[in-house]
């Protein structure tokens, strides 16, 4: 089943913790927030900004800001952040495939 | 054993049965993937033998016009010393994690622009224990069960129901989840505007947050030793901490608050203390203009392209701060020391592969309240952070 | 009194026949204390006559761990970060190790819970206090426990 938001892009806000029990290549969403913009647990998700794009596997937390969404503080969030190391703005939409790898973003240099 | 998981310096950590006792997950995983994707002695990515990397980063080094030194702050404060005089005869620029993490409450607190006290003293006499964006249930796991919020203490018999908690926060923590019973969250949009309400209260008028701020101020009276602990939230969360340090000691006109950086690194603070106590600054110094500048910091450097080699000891920079930033390391000659094969080591021009401090190397931490430690080494290895920085100085 | 591992292997068939899953008798042993594994998983305890004997001490030792499960207690491991609030927030630990879990240090062998490699496990649950014929349903564990991870059957 086709699902309308697969074709829907949000602006997030996302915040950068630390994260004591998860690592690697994910975005946390709270729960009512996923529901409105239509993601759902693990679902894969693109977080693009500006020339910048990832595919992160969604989660869901009731830790998330209520309106947005945090990532665990590596290198998948350091590279979206810009002078606020905390926070950044991101476009998220349902994609396909398989995580961003760290190996990616190092081949990019 | 002495945990160097984090700035907490956990002292009742033991080994027993091939088990780890007592340590939260965060410095269990340190521990169990100790021997995991270990750094090798390498020059551009071929391996070499240790001295002869040691030699190579003596020789970029020594060559540099502008070199940088970087880190520091997983390794013991007897190895950060010689960090700074290998600083100091190259000229170069030092700075370390905390010039983007919590450097100006240390700097604070080291010039005693506003009260602190130890974490002892916390936990034996406390009333209020105040988190303003922080969330030590991640950063520091143990840091209110063991020295805060839990603990009973000489004037706390009943620990958490002989205390009050505040959670301040931008989002609803981990942290914040405990502030049940004799305890306020305050979810706040802007910091500033919580700063603005604290100051306002003071002179009897009402802020954006009012009844909170009225609540917080009227259990810190209740008592003569409160204490607040402050995280990155904070930092990222106002437009400048001075106007926060004011409103510290502006509190303290009425209520005794004590103040303390709630986590980092597990000797972050050590190197703020080496290097105040060398220069007077804490941290982004160039021995070249003898002062400290926001624009001698590591990150700064590397935007302005003005370092053309840097070495780098117990950090990843490419982990830590923004990629944009971080990727103009590929530019300039790098020398990592480090115990694993980080992100940054992989693109380094040198990788020196060391000891983990408190794991494998003794050695003394400065804890986030600025009690030293002396570590307790499960074994002593000989190539450790202060017997390479040695080798460099002497080479150089 | 505490059960012990070796007090349970002594009345195993001590063959490490591997039946149950396990290298060895002693390793179900463990688990067997630990609850991972059912005194029926072990096949020939009650398949061959020679170990009735055996059986029935086993089952009369391990009752009062089949009664400990009446504390309700679980853990889920995968939401615990070792944070050891509820190792120092419990009151029986509070009582009975004034020098470690009272003052925020946490290492005790004769504890309800302690923290190993980073986890909460659950040690010595008959002296819970919802353990037992005078028990009460103190919740103290769970309520500082800021994840969850720490949870009780009827809720």
């Amino acid at each position: 089943m086709l699902r309308i938001s697969k074709f829907l892009k949000f602006e997030v806000e996302v915040l950068v913790v630390r994260d004591s029990l998860n690592e690697g290549a994910v975005i946390f969403f709270h729960p009512e927030f996923a529901k409105k913009i239509g993601i759902k647990e693990n679902d894969l998700v693109e977080v693009s900004k500006g020339d910048k794009v990832l595919r992160l596997r969604a989660k869901l937390s009731n830790f998330a800001p209520e309106n947005g969404a945090y990532m665990p503080n590596n290198i998948f969030s350091s590279y979206f952040t810009e002078n606020n190391f905390k926070k950044f703005k991101a476009n998220v939409e349902i994609a396909d495939g398989k995580e961003s790898t760290v190996e990616e973003i190092l081949d990019s240099l | 054993m002495i945990c160097t998981g984090c700035s907490c310096l956990c002292d009742d950590v033991e080994i027993r049965d091939g088990k780890i006792l007592n340590a939260c997950y965060r410095g269990y995983k340190v521990y169990s993937k100790l021997s995991e994707n270990r750094a090798r002695a390498l020059v551009d990515r071929r391996e070499v033998s240790v001295d002869d990397a040691i030699e190579k980063a003596v020789e970029i080094l020594g060559q540099a016009k502008n070199p940088a030194l970087y880190g520091f702050d997983t390794t013991t404060v007897e190895a950060q010393e010689v960090a700074v005089k290998i600083a100091e005869k190259l000229n170069a620029f030092i700075d370390d994690n905390s010039s983007f993490c919590l450097g100006e409450v240390v700097e604070a607190i080291l010039k005693k622009d506003v009260p602190s006290t130890t974490l002892e003293d916390v936990r034996d006499q406390a009333y209020v224990i105040f988190y303003w964006g922080a969330n030590p249930y991640s950063s520091a796991p143990r840091h209110m069960s063991k020295f805060t919020y839990y603990p009973r203490g000489m004037k706390r018999l009943k620990g958490y129901e002989d205390r009050f908690l505040v959670v301040v926060d931008v989002r609803r923590s981990e942290t914040a989840k405990l502030a049940k019973k004799n305890a306020i969250f305050i979810k706040v949009e802007s910091d500033d505007e919580l700063v603005e309400s604290f100051n306002l209260a003071l002179e009897g008028k009402a802020g954006k947050y009012a009844k909170e701020v009225g609540t917080v101020i009227t259990e810190l009276k209740r008592s003569d030793f409160n204490a607040m602990f402050v995280g990155l939230g904070l930092k990222y969360g106002v437009r400048n901490l001075d106007g926060f340090f004011e409103m510290i000691r502006k509190i303290n006109r009425v209520a005794k608050l004590y103040l303390i950086p709630s986590a980092f690194h597990s000797n972050m603070r050590g190197f703020n203390e080496v290097l105040f106590e060398k220069t007077g600054s804490i941290n982004k110094f160039s021995f070249k203009e003898q002062r400290s500048d926001k624009l001698f910091a590591f990150t700064e450097l590397l935007k302005r392209d003005e370092i053309d080699a840097v070495l780098l000891l117990g950090t990843d920079p490419l982990s830590s701060i923004p990629f944009e930033i971080s990727k103009k390391i590929m530019r300039i000659k790098t020398v990592v020391v480090d115990p694993k094969m980080s992100l940054t080591a992989k693109i380094a021009k040198v990788v020196v592969p060391s000891a983990f401090s408190g794991f494998e190397s003794s050695g003394t931490m400065v804890r986030s309240d600025g009690v030293r430690k002396r570590l307790e080494p499960i074994e002593e290895k000989e190539v450790n952070d202060l017997w390479i920085l040695k080798k460099i100085s002497e080479g150089l | 009194m505490p059960i012990s591992p070796m007090d349970i292997y002594k009345l195993l068939p001590k063959t490490n026949c591997k039946k149950c899953g396990e290298m060895t008798c002693m390793s179900f042993a463990f688990k067997l204390l630990n609850k991972e594994k059912k005194l029926e998983d072990c096949k020939p305890l009650f398949e061959e006559k020679k170990y009735e004997k055996q059986k029935e001490k086993l089952i009369e030792i391990l009752k009062p761990l089949e009664k400990a499960k009446e504390t309700g207690l679980i853990v889920n491991e995968d939401l615990c970060n070792g944070c050891g609030n509820c190792v120092v927030a419990c009151p029986v630990h509070v009582e009975r190790d004034p020098h470690g879990a009272m003052i925020g240090k946490i290492s005790s062998d004769d504890a309800i819970l302690r923290i190993e490699n980073g986890k909460v496990r659950v040690l010595n649950l008959e002296i819970c206090r919802r353990y037992g014929k005078n028990r009460i349903l103190c919740i103290v564990c769970r309520e500082n426990c800021p994840t969850d991870a720490i949870s009780f059957l009827e809720g």
